[in-house]
């Protein structure tokens, strides 16, 4: 079972190459930055790389078999941990950097690594961030810190300065596709929608082909496709149905509602990239490519900017203070307008 | 010894090796060496320019057994206990970690002992912004009139968050921003010494990545080294940078030249799938929509231009493509997609639709040159005759349109008090009276923002004596716009120019429905004048269509 343990990780093996070779190389960092969308997988690699690091055998992947990855299999080595936000507001909080430093000081008794993730590290107040710069800059011996984001712009400069900073890019879509049909056995189509839809995360991917993704997208195209001004009070009553009408917002119908949106724009992106881009550009709804070419004839560029604008702009809006219904409602609405008032102008 | 990274290994031990800083090393060195040292220093500055080094030699020159000194030997045993941050006497404290009163009162209880074997005690606080008001205020005493045997340097990336009771009382010397030139002979002299095999451009990738920063730049070499074998290519520069070559960008920029938005998507999805993030990629071309500005307004010698040859002449060529106005209104666009990119999941969908719009752009003309065009025409036409159009304000015509507007009428012989012209810069351009304008008004209220959107949702009732009545059979709808009143009000009042008084009221839905639909269908008045030669040339000079026409 040697060497198997960074193998598990879909993507990244540029990444992965140059971490291996740090590790080999004796040049660990006391700070990284692992920096990409979400569930591209810079947590799975941040596990492998600790365990690598902390691998008794001293290869630039864990052996699985020490005593040290069997402790990290367990989940109680004591050279791991991981730091994350706590409470209502969902922070990583002074206390907790505290503590770290605490047990950081002590040092450890075999004057081994020690690893540490923190995660989401853009969840830390600005005056718990500057509370972990001295920490970051020079750690005690053998400490490796990895901060983990999908939002590194929300970093502190002085906490960017002091780390080496990863980059995970999204996974390629192929890399995607080829995972659901090996591991999942997906059909190759609808491996194909749901690697796209996954914005190179192959988690969502995942869990995406598990749904009905394929289904609801052709739903949503053909509700487009139909909609007049006259029946867009049908289409909200549909979508409303949908999401699970109710006079209390839930986080369940925010995250419904989300979906629902942004199928919606992927939707619309096709349609305004498939009148512009070569034959070879990914689309989203590849396997729908003539759907979404007669759509294209529905609705002129200076529309479809301003109808994704809308949709990124509502997509914003869901988590404030919005009543479900009245978004909707304005939004089918101004599409079917924006629709109509274009073919009354082509005729 | 352990391995030790780049930035900490060649941090600097004297003070004339801190790069970049030569202003504020000589004002230390002659104070030492007047044995005019102040008592409290601020040392401020960007992160990674030297500041936490620049205290750390300071507390050396005073305490290395061999001086004071301005040049301390770095042997002694002060010397390298401070080296290491392991000294009794010069002490480094964390001002982030320990930023309570608690910790100052403890600080100023400790400031009172002499030094155990040093001639000074030295606090360093890093970080020192974070300090809480109640220790700022706790420290001021002792700021002002330390034992003879304390210093103290604040060391901190945000004066301005100093109280200026706090900054009255030190001596603040401001750090700077390294130079690019700075920045790579110091990467170059590493590189050399570590053995680092690199070429010009990775060095000059590195640098522009840094923002001023040194030990940004220090970092950034060290990661590129730790795993390429001593040797670090251009490929492993931008990957790891998550950059795009700028050749991409120039091919990117060329794409919109020509107009070619499938070019301009392609190059983006090249680079997305490269692992560029787009926010990056987003960065590089305001850049270099910014050379691209620079190279077409400034002369060559302009300071301001930093380019080799070769991509100067290239931007030159490129820049050709475009009038200025363009690139202004390119680099507006550009900078309201960067804004709207953060912190949104979307960021690829955004950066298509910024490259869709950049590829419709027009060049745009500039102003001058329309004026240009106008006068011609101008003249043309007064060969033939009195333009059919009434110039605003000018001739009876003009008044008694004006007149018919406001809804007022006045003798012949005496001036409307409120002639056109004298009309406020941000002039109405609708009917103050809004059972006329009403569709018009909500048509550019509803398309700013969700606020106007909703307005579009109440039942136009009727607008009499400075009331307008909207109704709504949603009791949440009316709550909104109850609560945006004052709001709406002045959108409103910006568009026909006087205040009216919002009423909402309940009404029955079936119709609610249907009229809210109406009164957006409501078709504007386009019936084009015909036979106006005046208005064909119009369209014909501004290439345009006549969308609406008032008498």
């Amino acid at each position: 079972m040697a060497a198997m343990s960074f193998s598990s990780i879909i993507g990244h093996e540029d990444t992965i190459r140059r971490l291996r070779a740090v590790i080999r190389n004796g040049r660990l960092a006391n700070g990284y930055i692992f920096a990409g969308p979400v569930g591209v997988g810079k947590t799975r690699t941040a596990k492998e790389f600790a365990r690598a690091i902390l691998c008794e055998q001293g290869e630039d992947d864990a052996c699985w078999s020490c005593v040290s990855c069997r402790k990290f299999e367990h989940g109680n080595h004591a050279g791991f941990e991981q730091i994350a936000p706590e409470g209502a507001g969902q922070q990583i909080k002074i206390q907790q950097i505290r503590e770290l430093q605490r047990r950081l000081a002590v040092s450890s008794a075999d004057g081994d690594h020690r690893v540490v993730l923190l995660e989401p590290a853009d969840r830390m107040r600005p005056t718990v961030a500057n509370a972990f710069l001295k920490t970051l800059e020079e750690p005690p011996a053998g400490v490796v810190l990895v901060l983990i984001t999908a939002q590194p712009s929300m970093l502190l400069d002085t906490i960017i300065s002091r780390c080496q900073m990863v980059r995970f890019a999204p996974v390629g879509r192929d890399e995607i596709r080829r995972m659901l049909v090996e591991r999942y056995g997906a059909a190759p189509e609808a491996a194909m929608l749901a690697a796209a839809m996954s914005d190179g995360s192959p988690g969502r991917a995942k869990k995406l082909f598990e749904g009905t993704i394929a289904a609801e997208r052709d739903d949503v195209l053909d509700s487009i496709m139909m909609l007049t001004e006259t029946n867009s009070p049908d289409l909200v009553a549909r979508l409303l149905k949908k999401i699970g009408k109710g006079a209390v917002k839930t986080t369940e119908q925010r995250r419904a509602l989300r979906e629902l949106l942004t199928l919606m724009l992927y939707l619309f992106r096709d349609i305004l990239t498939i009148s512009k881009a070569d034959e070879g550009y990914p689309l989203y709804s590849a396997d729908r490519r003539d759907a979404i070419r007669d759509a294209a004839e529905l609705f002129d560029t200076p529309s479809l900017l301003e109808i994704i604008d809308l949709l990124v702009d509502e997509i914003g809006l869901i988590d404030g203070y919005v009543d479900i219904e009245m978004m909707l409602d304005d939004l089918v609405g101004r599409i079917a307008q924006i629709k109509e008032s274009r073919s009354i102008s082509t005729k | 010894m352990a391995y030790q990274v780049i930035a900490r290994k060649y941090r600097p031990q004297k003070f004339d090796e801190v790069v970049g800083q030569r202003a504020v090393a000589t004002i230390l060195k002659n104070a030492i060496e007047a044995d005019h040292v102040a008592h409290a220093y601020i040392f401020a500055g960007p992160r990674g320019v030297g500041k936490t080094t620049m205290a750390r030699i300071l507390g050396k020159a005073l305490c290395c057994e061999k001086g004071p000194t301005a040049d301390p030997c770095n042997e002694c045993n002060a010397c390298t206990a401070i080296q290491t941050g392991d000294d009794i006497d010069t002490l480094e404290i964390d001002g982030a970690s320990n930023r309570g009163i608690d910790h100052v009162r403890k600080l100023i209880e400790s400031a009172a002992y002499v030094p155990a074997r040093s001639r000074y005690k030295l606090y360093i606080i890093d970080e020192a912004h974070m300090l809480t008001k109640e220790a700022f205020n706790a420290l001021l005493k002792l700021l002002e009139e330390p034992p003879a045997h304390v210093k103290f340097v604040l060391v901190t990336t945000e004066p301005q968050n100093f109280p200026e009771t706090i900054r009255s009382r030190c001596q603040r010397l401001d750090f700077r921003r390294i130079s690019t030139n700075d920045m790579v002979d110091v990467l170059k002299k590493i590189c050399r010494k570590e053995k680092i095999e690199i070429s010009e451009s990775a060095i000059d990738a590195i640098v522009r990545n840094s923002r001023g920063g040194l030990r940004d730049s220090q970092s950034l070499l060290e990661q590129l080294r730790s795993f390429s074998q001593d040797e670090i290519t251009d490929a492993d520069v931008n990957s790891v940078l998550g950059a795009v070559s700028r050749d991409a960008i120039f091919a990117l920029v060329d794409a919109v030249s020509d107009r070619d938005a499938a070019e301009a998507l392609g190059n983006l999805d090249t680079a997305v799938m490269a692992g560029v993030d787009v926010g990056q990629y987003l960065a590089q071309l305001a850049e270099h929509l910014r050379s691209l500005m620079l190279a077409k307004v400034c002369n060559e010698n302009s300071p301001l231009i930093d380019e080799t040859a070769d991509a100067l002449k290239q931007l030159k060529t490129q820049a050709e493509n475009f009038e200025l106005d363009t690139i202004i209104y390119a680099a507006q666009l550009l900078a309201d997609t960067r804004h709207r990119v953060k912190n949104n999941p979307h960021s690829r969908i955004e950066a298509e639709m910024l490259l869709v719009k950049l590829c419709r752009l027009e060049d745009l003309t500039p102003l001058g040159d329309m004026l240009d065009r106008i006068e011609r025409l101008e003249r043309r036409l007064d060969g033939r005759g009195a333009p059919a159009v009434p110039q605003p304000g000018a001739g009876r015509q003009g008044v008694s349109a004006a007149q018919t507007r406001h809804g007022a009428s006045y003798t012949d012989n005496v001036p409307p008090p409120q002639a056109v012209s004298e009309q406020p810069s941000a002039a109405p351009t609708l009917s103050s009276d809004l059972n006329e304008s009403w569709p018009a008004v909500i048509g550019i209220i509803s398309k700013k923002g969700t606020t106007g959107a909703m307005l579009a949702q109440g039942k136009f009732i009727g607008a009499s004596d400075g009331v307008l009545r909207l109704g709504s059979s949603s009791e949440t709808v009316r709550k909104r716009l109850e609560n945006n009143k004052d709001k709406l009000e002045k959108a409103i009042e910006e568009l026909v120019g006087n205040r009216w008084r919002l009423k909402f009221e309940p009404i029955e839905a079936v119709t609610a429905a249907g009229e809210a639909g109406e009164l957006h269908d409501e078709p504007e008045q386009t019936a084009v004048p015909q036979n106006d030669s005046f208005v064909d040339q119009l369209v014909q000079a501004f290439n345009g269509i006549v969308m609406k026409s008032q008498r």
